[in-house]
């Protein structure tokens, strides 16, 4: 299916072209749709198009042998991924799959290499893209390698409920541990002394931050 | 602030009938069924409508079977 050339303007990547040069790109996007729960991509597996999230929400993921996962990242309307093997030539970095219905806009590897090849603003803008995620992925290392798990979920749940995307974003235990690096039994006991001490608490099927300053405390591990 | 509790969720697929669910919920919410846990969150709540409490059954559950859901926000949060 052909893909609306306004909706590209969504994405920064392509924010800064003129109305020529994006009507030109987007004739080398198609259009996608997937059920929530089903596999998008697979780490690991050769890399053939680069994907641009327009409806929904995808999970970003790496799994262990063991079958533990870690969230990479959860990407919404103006998300991307595969933009790395797509660009260096190597299999896909990570799994990803739909959580709920998803439209994607994909380009094919070569076109979209032609695309930042052919345009400098492209170009610059996938470079300040990956510089924000080589910020972002290496806070995730830091809080990975170098925080608790206590530290860990307090920095969880204080971005959760900063960010106005995810208020309504329904979470199971299991999805936070594959957040933070942990598991799930690990997650129920931690919210259970986050509760006791004062800093959270359960109401009516939520998790209600009630001490906010002590919280901001234990993430930054003091 | 409007209630928003859902009762857990439950993958028969994954339940292997132990039972360390209803013994591990201090509200006596749930009742093992033949294919699984049978949860009434709504009826054993013992402050009516507060839905306060840590979900211990997903905790304990050997096999991931039970999952409960919520909301992260902040006091007066909507």
């Amino acid at each position: 299916m052909a893909v609306n050339d306004q909706t590209l303007t969504r994405f920064p990547l392509f924010a800064a072209l003129g109305d020529d040069a994006r009507r030109e790109i987007a004739s080398h996007f198609q259009e996608r749709t997937f059920s929530p729960a089903q596999a998008i991509a697979l780490e690991g597996e050769q890399c053939r198009v680069a994907c641009f999230v327009v409806r929904g929400i995808v999970r970003v993921y790496r799994l262990s042998h063991e079958g533990r996962e870690q969230v990479l990242a959860h990407l919404g309307p103006g998300g991307m991924f595969n933009l790395v093997p797509v660009l260096d030539g190597g299999s896909g970095m990570a799994s990803v799959d739909a959580l709920t219905e998803v439209t994607l806009y994909s380009i094919p590897c070569d076109r979209f290499r032609q695309v930042v090849r052919g345009h400098r603003a492209v170009a610059l803008a996938v470079t300040e893209y990956l510089s924000a995620e080589v910020r972002r992925l290496s806070d995730m290392v830091e809080g990975l390698a170098l925080y608790t798990v206590h530290a860990r979920l307090a920095r969880f749940l204080l971005s959760q409920s900063d960010d106005p995307q995810q208020s309504s974003h329904r979470w199971t235990q299991a999805e936070i541990a594959a957040h933070i690096g942990t598991v799930r039994e690990m997650v129920g006991r931690t919210l259970r002394d986050l509760d006791a001490a004062g800093l959270i608490r359960r109401q009516r099927g939520r998790i209600v931050i009630a001490n906010r300053e002590e919280l901001e405390r234990q993430a930054r591990g003091e | 602030m409007e209630t928003t509790c859902i009762p857990p969720q439950v993958d028969e697929t994954r339940c292997t009938l132990c039972g360390l669910c209803v013994e591990a919920c201090r509200c006596h919410a749930v009742e093992l069924g033949e294919r699984g846990p049978v949860f009434d969150c709504h009826k054993a709540c013992p402050v009516p409508g507060a839905y306060d409490c840590w979900c211990l059954c997903e905790e304990v559950c050997p096999t991931g079977a039970i999952t409960c859901t919520f909301e992260i926000v902040a006091e007066n949060g909507a």
